[in-house]
C-alpha cells in the first residue's frame, strides 16, 4: 500500500534530520574537552616557564605580506590612519577584531587560550590582568621600547603583556553648578551630597568598578563597606553602564556628580558645541583609580614574529601619542608628547590609588556581591 | 500523485533537510553544545540549583516573559484589526512606523525611554519606566508589539468577511463574533507571533540590564554575568542548560497547539477589504488606535529626534550634517557614512540567507508527516532563545579548524544573523502554506501544471507576501544587530549600531547629538526598507 | 473493441480505507455530455476528482480512446475541471487566469494573449483582461473559470456543480451559453449537479449516483421513462412519488390504491414506492374523491396538487382552473401506476 511506504520515508527523513543536527553535539560531548579553565592556584605574577618571543631584522622583512588580527573591545577607537602607516612600513596588514566589553574579551581569550581568535590583544586592564595571566593566555614579549614606559606601569616583570596606556577613573563634576562641589571621597556621604551622586555597577562597568576599587583603597577591606553603606542612605543613583549615567543623569544635571575618567572634562572641552574656553566639568584627586591598559601576544599565534612587530608599533612614540585624543587615554611611552588640550588642562595633581593585581583576582567576586547586597538588595 | 511526482517531493525534502541540518548543526548545534558541555559537572549543578536565587531568576525570567508576551499580543491585534479593516491616509507611514522599535539598539531605546519618563514626569511613581519591572514590560511590548502586528495582520485580510457576517445575523454581538468566529481563525498566526514574542523576551537581554534596575535578573543576564564578568563558564553553562530547556519545553507545547487550532481560510474567495472609516464610532475606532500608535510607538522616537536636533544653539540639522559631510577631523573616525553602508549590506546579506533557509525550513514545517514537522518546528526556533552569549563564545570556541576557522570572518556576522532570523520567516511562512487553499493547486495541476509549475505559479505569489513579511524581519534584526553578534570577534567594519556605541561611549554633546542623529538615520532606513519591501509583496502578488 | 471518448470501467475510489466509490462504469461519446445526478455527499466530487487524477484509484481503469489514463499525472491527463467556487487565482488578472493553461503548454506570449481574447470573446466578458479577479461579481467569475479551463483545449472538461451560488435566471442563460460553447467546439463535458432540471438542459446521457454507487445510467429520455428504482426518481425529480402500504389479496403481494389493488412485480423486493405521473391523471366526473390544495408551478408548468383520501397527495397536470379546497374526480389506469423497488443495489 503506498500509505506504509510514505510512512517509512518520512520516518527515515525524520532521523536523518535529527542525526544532521545532533550529529556535531555527540562529537562534542564525547571528545575529550580540552581543560582550558584549568585554574592553577599560583601568584599570577610569578615566573613563566614558557619561551619569550625574539625577533632578528631577518624576520622583520620575512614577515612583509602577513596579515594579523588585532583583538580589541568595544570602544576601542584606531586612531584615523595609524593602522595604515604600520602597514606601509612593515608591510604587515593588521585586522581589527571587535568583541564586546573587556570583561568579555578576556572570557573569550581565557576560553581560546592556546588557539586564539586573534594575533595581538589591545586592552586587558590591570583588574583583569591576573585572571588572563593565571589562565595563560599571552605569549611574553618584551619590546625595545620598554625602558620607555613608564615604571609604574610595568605590573608584570616578565612581560607576558605590555602596559600601552593609562587613565585613571574619577569622580567628575559640574563646575559652574550651583550645588555644592566636591573635594574628596569623602564628601559624598555628607548630607549636603544627599542626591547628588551618580555612578555605576562594578559588576557591568569599568568606571564603576573602579570606584569602588577606589574606595576599597582609600577606606581599606575593613573600612569600605560602611562607607557605601552611609553612601546608600545618602540616596546615590546607581547605574548599570557609563553611559547612562554620564548622558541621563549627569547630563540632564539631575546628579552633578558622576563617576568618569580624569580626561573626560578634556573631551566635553574638545566636544564642546559650541567651543568653551575651559572644561565645563572638574575632576576630584583623592580617590582617582588607576586603570592601566595592556597588549599582548596571544599564546598560539601563527604569526610571532608578527606580532611582536606591532607590539613595537603600539609602544612607539608615533602611535603613543596619537591615544590621548582617540581614546582619551595617556600615553604609557615617558617619551610621548602629549597634544596641548591636554598639557594645557590635564590636572596634574591627581595621586591615584592602585590595588594589586592579584588581590584584585582574588577577591573581586567577594567584593562585587558583597557590593550587591549592601547597595542593591 | 503518481510514483515519479512522490520521488521528487521526498528528494527536495531530503534535499531541506540536509542544508537546514547542515547550516544548523555547524553554526549552532556544535558551538552551543561545545560551551554547553561545561555544564555537565554534577557539583556545579548542585551548587547552581541549591541557591535559591536561580529559582527567583527562573521565576522572574519566566513570568515576565509570559505578562510580556501577553500584553503584546493584545495590543498587536488591536494594531493589526485597524491595519485590516480601515484603509486612512498616513497608513503607510504608521505601519512602517510600527516596526521600528524591533530595530533599534537597546541603548538608544532606553535613552528613549528615560527621556519620555521625564516628559510624562513618571519618575518616582509606580509607573516609572526607570529601574522597575513595569519599565522592563513596556519596553518588551514596544519592541515586540511589531512581531505580533505583521503576522497577525498578514493573515487577517485573508479571513472571509462573510464568516463574520453570517455571524452577526444569527444574533453574535460584535464582540462576540471576534472571540468566537474572527480569532479562532487567527489562532494559528497568533500562536506564531506569541511565541516569537516569548523566545525574545524569555532571553531578552538589553532591556533588562539597562532598563531593569539592577535588583532585576533574569537567566540571561545571570548567563552574561558569570560567563563573561566572573569568567566562570560552568555556572553559565548550566544556567544555559535551563534556559533552552524551558525553551524547547515550550516551543513543544506551543507546536502542538498550533497543529490543533489550523483553520484553513480559503485564500481565493473574498477577502476582507479595507475600507474607509465612515461612521463616527468607526471613526472613534480608529482615532483611538492611531492616536495609540502615534503616542507609544511614536512618542519615544520624537523624543529621540527631539534630542538629535536640539544643540546648544537652538534647534537645527548640526548633527545630521556632521553624520554626512564628514567636515570635522575629529569626527573622521567614526566613519558614519561607511557605516550606513555596511549596515545596509550586511543586513541584506543576512536577509536573503534567512529567507533562502527560511522557505526551506517552513517546507519541512508543513511536511505531511508530523514527527518531522514538530521536530523542525522546535528545533528551528531554538537559537531565538538561546543565549546570545552562549552562541557567541561558542562559535569562538569551535570553528577554530584550519578549514573551518571563520570566526574572524566578516560573513560570520550576518550568518549568526541569519540563524535568528530563519526562525522567523519559516513561522510566517509555514502559517501562510498551512491556510492556502487547495482546489488552487489541484485546478492548476488540471490545467497543465507539473508539479514544480504548481509550486511556483500558485505557491509562491501567495506565500510571498508572508516570505516578505518574513525577510523583513530577518533584515530588521539584522540591522539593529542582536544577540549572539555582539559576542563574537568581529572585524571592524563600523556598522550604524556600533557607531551609535562608539559616539556614546565617550562625552561631549557633539558626539551624543550625533549619535541620537545616525539612530533617527537607522530608524528612517528601517522605515524605508520595509515601506520599499511591503509594496514589493503585494506587487509580487500581480506579477504573471 | 475500440470506442471513442471518455471509458470508466469498474473504478473504485477508497479514501484513508472508507471505500468512497465502488465499481462505477460508464461511457461517454466524444462531443457528448453527461449529467451526474446525485445527492450531497454520493461521492460525484470524488469521481470527477479520480478521473482528472487528483485522487488514486483503487481499481478499474480510465480510459480515452482506449488507452488508459492511470500512468499519466494530473497535469498530463488534458482534462479540465471547473470547481464550485471557481478557485480563480487571486492574484492575478483576468487575462493572467485564462492565459494560465496556455503558459503550461509553452505557448508564446502572443499567441497565448490572442487566444484569451477570443475566449474572453467567447464567454462575453470583451474587455476585462486587465480586471482583477477580486472585483467580479459569481457570474463574471464562473465565466472567467470557464474560459480558463477551455484555453488548453482539453479534451474532456468537467463542472462540479458551478452555477450552485447563481440565482435561477443567471444560471439558465450561463447553462445555455456554456452548453452552446461546448457543443460548438465539441468537448466532451461531465457535468455534476444535483438538480434534475438542469441537467435535462443539457445533457445528452445521465448517470445517477448515491452513496458512492451507480444506480442508473442511460439517455436521459429513458431514464426519465423507465427509472430503475426508486431513488432514480427521486434524483430524477419524478413526481408524484409516495410510499404504499402492501397488501396480501388472494394470495397475490401488491399494494392498495386509491384507483385499486395492483400487483407486484416479481422478484419481491422489501421496500417499494409509487410513482403517478402528473400527465396520466385525468380529471373527470368519475373516479376517486379529491381535494384541490394549491397550483404548483414547475418550469411554468402548472399542476394541480390534491389531496386523495385524506392520506396522500398527487400532482395533476391539467389546463382547467380549480380553485384550493374544490373537490374533484381523478381517473387512473392501473396500468399507470409503476411500482418502483426502493434500492436495487
Amino acid at each position: 500500500m503506498p500509505a506504509e511506504e510514505i510512512m517509512k520515508v518520512q520516518a527515515k527523513l525524520v532521523s536523518v534530520f535529527i542525526a544532521v543536527m545532533l550529529l556535531p553535539l555527540l562529537v562534542v560531548a564525547c571528545s575529550n574537552s580540552d581543560d582550558n579553565n584549568n585554574v592553577a592556584k599560583r601568584d599570577c605574577l610569578t615566573a613563566e616557564d614558557s619561551v619569550t618571543i625574539t625577533t632578528t631584522s631577518e624576520d622583520s622583512k620575512a614577515v612583509s605580506g602577513e596579515s594579523i588580527d588585532l583583538v580589541v573591545y568595544d570602544a576601542f577607537l584606531a586612531p584615523p590612519g595609524a593602522f595604515e602607516k604600520f602597514t606601509e612600513e612593515t608591510g604587515i596588514a593588521v585586522n581589527i577584531l571587535t568583541t564586546a566589553d573587556t570583561g568579555t574579551m578576556v572570557s573569550q581569550a581565557v576560553l581560546t587560550s592556546g588557539d586564539p581568535i586573534g594575533d595581538v590583544m589591545f586592552g586587558v586592564d590591570n583588574t583583569f590582568l591576573c585572571r588572563a595571566l593565571l589562565n595563560n593566555v599571552f605569549s611574553p614579549y618584551r619590546p625595545s621600547t620598554w625602558d620607555q614606559l613608564e615604571e609604574s606601569l610595568k605590573l608584570d616583570p616578565f612581560a607576558r603583556v605590555t602596559p600601552v596606556d593609562f587613565g585613571d577613573i574619577c569622580l567628575n563634576y559640574w563646575i559652574d553648578d550651583t550645588r555644592n562641589q566636591p573635594t574628596s571621597i569623602k564628601d559624598l556621604t555628607d548630607t549636603e551630597y544627599a542626591g547628588s551622586f551618580v555612578t555605576q555597577n562594578p559588576e557591568t562597568s569599568a568606571p564603576g568598578m573602579g570606584f569602588l576599587l577606589a574606595s576599597i583603597a582609600v577606606f581599606g577591606e575593613d573600612g569600605w563597606e560602611q562607607y557605601w553603606k552611609d553612601l546608600r542612605n545618602n540616596d546615590i543613583e546607581i547605574r548599570s553602564g557609563w553611559t547612562e549615567a554620564y548622558y541621563e543623569d549627569f547630563y540632564s544635571k539631575e546628579r552633578n556628580i558622576v563617576t568618569s575618567y580624569a580626561t573626560s572634562p578634556i573631551a566635553e572641552y574638545i566636544f564642546s558645541d559650541p567651543p568653551l574656553s575651559k572644561p565645563p566639568t572638574g575632576v576630584v584627586g583623592d580617590s582617582c583609580f588607576r586603570s592601566i591598559e595592556f597588549v599582548g601576544i596571544l599564546r598560539g599565534t601563527d604569526s610571532p614574529v608578527a606580532s611582536a612587530m606591532l607590539i613595537e608599533f603600539l609602544t612607539s612614540t608615533y602611535f603613543q601619542e596619537l591615544i590621548p585624543e582617540t581614546n582619551f587615554v595617556l600615553p604609557a611611552n615617558k617619551k610621548a608628547e602629549l597634544p596641548e588640550t591636554f598639557k594645557k588642562f590635564l590636572k596634574t595633581d591627581l595621586e591615584p590609588v592602585m590595588i594589586a593585581p592579584e588581590l584584585i583576582e582574588l577577591k573581586r567576586n567577594e567584593w562585587t556581591e558583597s557590593w550587591t547586597q549592601i547597595v542593591l538588595r | 500523485m503518481n510514483v515519479r511526482a512522490k520521488k521528487v517531493s521526498t528528494l527536495t525534502t531530503i534535499l531541506a533537510v540536509l542544508i537546514i541540518g547542515t547550516f544548523y548543526g555547524v553554526f549552532y548545534f556544535f558551538p552551543v553544545g561545545n560551551l554547553l558541555k561545561y555544564g555537565t559537572e554534577f557539583t556545579t549543578i548542585k551548587e547552581v540549583f541549591s541557591s535559591s536565587s536561580t529559582w527567583k531568576v527562573i521565576w522572574f525570567t519566566t513570568w515576565q516573559a509570559l505578562l510580556s508576551t501577553f500584553i503584546s499580543l493584545l495590543i498587536g491585534i488591536w494594531i493589526a484589526n485597524v491595519f485590516t479593516k480601515f484603509q486612512f491616509r498616513g497608513k503607510q507611514f504608521l505601519k512602517a512606523l510600527s516596526i521600528i522599535p524591533f530595530v533599534m539598539p537597546t541603548v538608544v531605546v532606553a535613552t528613549a525611554f528615560i527621556s519620555v519618563n521625564e516628559f510624562l514626569r513618571l519618575d518616582g511613581t509606580m509607573f516609572t519606566l526607570q529601574g522597575s519591572t513595569f519599565g522592563i514590560i513596556i519596553a518588551h511590548v514596544f519592541f515586540n508589539t511589531a512581531i505580533v502586528v505583521r503576522t497577525v495582520g498578514s493573515i487577517w485580510p485573508l479571513i472571509d468577511p462573510e464568516s463574520e457576517m453570517a455571524a452577526r445575523t444569527l444574533g453574535s454581538s460584535t464582540s462576540s463574533t471576534f472571540l468566537r468566529v474572527t480569532l479562532p481563525q487567527l489562532k494559528a498566526s497568533i500562536f506564531a507571533s506569541g511565541s516569537l514574542a516569548f523566545l525574545f523576551t524569555f532571553s531578552s537581554f538589553g532591556v533588562i540590564l539597562l532598563l531593569g534596575g539592577l535588583e532585576k535578573a533574569t537567566l540571561e543576564t545571570e548567563i552574561w554575568r558569570y560567563a563573561t564578568q566572573r569568567t566562570d563558564f560552568k555556572t553559565a553553562a548550566v544556567l544555559g542548560i535551563v534556559q533552552l530547556t524551558i525553551i524547547i519545553v515550550m516551543l513543544a507545547l506551543n507546536s502542538r497547539s498550533r497543529r490543533q487550532g489550523a483553520a484553513v481560510l480559503k485564500s481565493g474567495t473574498s477577502s476582507t477589504q479595507p475600507t474607509c472609516a465612515n461612521t463616527h464610532f468607526l471613526k472613534f475606532r480608529l482615532g483611538t488606535c492611531v492616536v495609540f500608535i502615534a503616542g507609544f510607538l511614536g512618542l519615544p522616537f520624537a523624543l529621540l529626534v527631539e534630542r538629535s536636533l536640539s544643540t546648544n544653539n537652538g534647534y537645527s540639522f548640526l548633527y545630521y550634517k556632521q553624520i554626512f559631510l564628514e567636515s570635522s577631523e575629529r569626527f573622521s573616525v567614526f566613519g558614519t557614512r561607511q557605516a550606513i553602508l555596511n549596515s545596509l549590506m550586511w543586513a541584506t546579506f543576512a536577509m536573503i540567507i534567512a529567507t533562502i533557509l527560511g522557505l526551506l525550513a517552513a517546507i519541512l514545517m508543513t511536511h505531511k508527516s508530523p514527527k518531522l514537522s514538530r521536530s523542525s518546528d522546535v528545533v528551528l526556533l531554538m537559537p531565538l532563545g538561546t543565549s546570545g552569549v552562549l552562541l557567541g563564545f561558542g562559535i569562538i570556541v569551535s570553528l577554530d579548524t584550519s578549514i573551518l576557522d571563520v570566526r574572524s570572518e566578516w560573513w560570520i556576522v550576518p550568518v549568526a544573523q541569519a540563524i535568528l532570523g530563519v526562525g522567523f520567516v519559516s513561522r510566517i511562512v509555514s502559517t501562510a502554506i498551512r491556510n492556502q487553499n487547495p482546489e488552487l493547486k489541484q485546478v492548476a495541476q488540471t490545467l497543465g501544471a507539473a508539479p514544480a509549475k504548481v509550486w511556483w505559479h500558485v505557491d509562491m505569489p501567495i506565500i510571498s507576501r508572508s516570505l516578505i513579511a518574513g525577510s523583513i524581519f530577518a533584515f530588521a534584526i539584522a540591522i539593529g544587530e542582536f544577540g549572539a553578534t555582539a559576542f563574537l570577534a568581529r572585524p571592524q567594519r563600523p556598522t550604524i549600531p556600533t557607531t551609535v556605541f562608539n559616539l556614546l561611549g565617550r562625552p561631549g554633546a557633539a558626539t551624543f547629538g550625533q549619535a541620537m542623529a545616525l539612530s533617527v538615520i537607522l530608524a528612517l532606513i528601517t522605515a524605508t526598507a520595509v515601506s520599499v519591501l511591503d509594496r514589493t509583496g503585494s506587487v509580487v502578488g500581480n506579477e504573471i | 473493441m475500440k470506442s471513442n471518448g471518455l471509458k470508466v470501467a469498474d473504478l473504485s475510489v477508497h479514501i484513508d480505507e472508507a471505500l468512497i466509490l465502488s465499481d462505477i462504469s460508464f461511457e461517454i461519446e466524444p462531443g457528448k455530455t453527461l449529467a451526474i445526478l446525485g445527492p450531497s455527499g454520493c461521492g460525484k466530487s470524488t469521481l470527477l476528482k479520480s478521473i482528472s487524477g487528483l485522487i488514486p484509484t483503487s481499481s478499474g481503469d480510465i480510459l480515452w480512446n482506449s488507452r488508459s489514463l492511470l500512468s499519466s499525472p494530473v497535469h498530463k491527463r488534458g482534462i479540465g475541471l471547473m470547481f464550485q467556487n471557481h478557485a480563480l487565482f487571486p492574484h492575478k488578472t483576468v487575462q493572467e487566469n485564462i492565459r494560465f493553461g496556455l503558459e503550461m503548454k509553452k505557448i508564446p506570449k502572443s499567441q497565448a494573449d490572442k487566444a484569451v481574447m477570443k475566449l474572453l470573446d467567447l464567454v462575453g466578458l470583451r474587455g476585462y483582461a486587465s480586471r482583477s479577479v477580486q472585483t467580479l461579481s459569481g457570474g463574471e467569475s464562473q465565466r472567467v473559470a470557464l474560459a480558463r479551463a477551455l484555453a488548453p483545449e482539453p479534451k474532456l472538461i468537467m463542472l462540479d456543480e458551478p452555477f450552485n451560488a447563481l440565482d435561477r435566471s443567471l444560471r439558465r442563460r450561463l447553462i445555455e451559453e456554456i452548453y452552446g460553447i461546448l457543443m460548438s467546439l465539441g468537448i466532451t463535458a461531465i457535468h455534476v449537479t444535483h438538480d434534475s432540471e438542469e441537467a435535462s438542459q443539457i445533457a445528452d446521457s445521465v448517470l445517477l449516483m448515491n452513496n458512492g454507487n451507480l444506480i442508473d445510467h442511460g439517455k436521459f429520455h429513458d431514464v426519465i421513462k423507465s427509472p430503475k428504482n426508486a431513488i432514480s426518481a427521486e434524483l430524477l425529480g419524478l413526481q408524484t412519488l409516495w410510499k404504499p402500504i402492501l397488501e396480501r389479496r388472494n394470495g397475490l403481494y401488491g399494494i392498495n390504491s386509491p384507483w385499486g389493488f395492483k400487483e407486484l412485480p416479481e422478484p419481491i423486493a422489501s421496500s417499494y414506492k409509487v410513482l403517478v405521473r402528473p400527465e396520466k391523471i385525468k380529471v373527470g366526473l368519475n373516479g376517486v374523491e379529491a381535494v384541490v390544495l394549491n397550483n404548483v408551478y414547475v418550469s411554468g408548468q402548472k399542476l394541480v396538487k390534491c389531496l386523495v383520501s385524506d392520506s396522500f397527495s398527487v400532482h395533476v397536470k391539467t389546463d382547467e382552473e380549480f380553485n384550493p379546497g374544490q373537490r374533484i374526480k381523478l381517473q387512473l389506469n392501473l396500468s399507470d401506476i409503476e411500482i418502483l423497488v426502493e434500492h436495487t443495489v
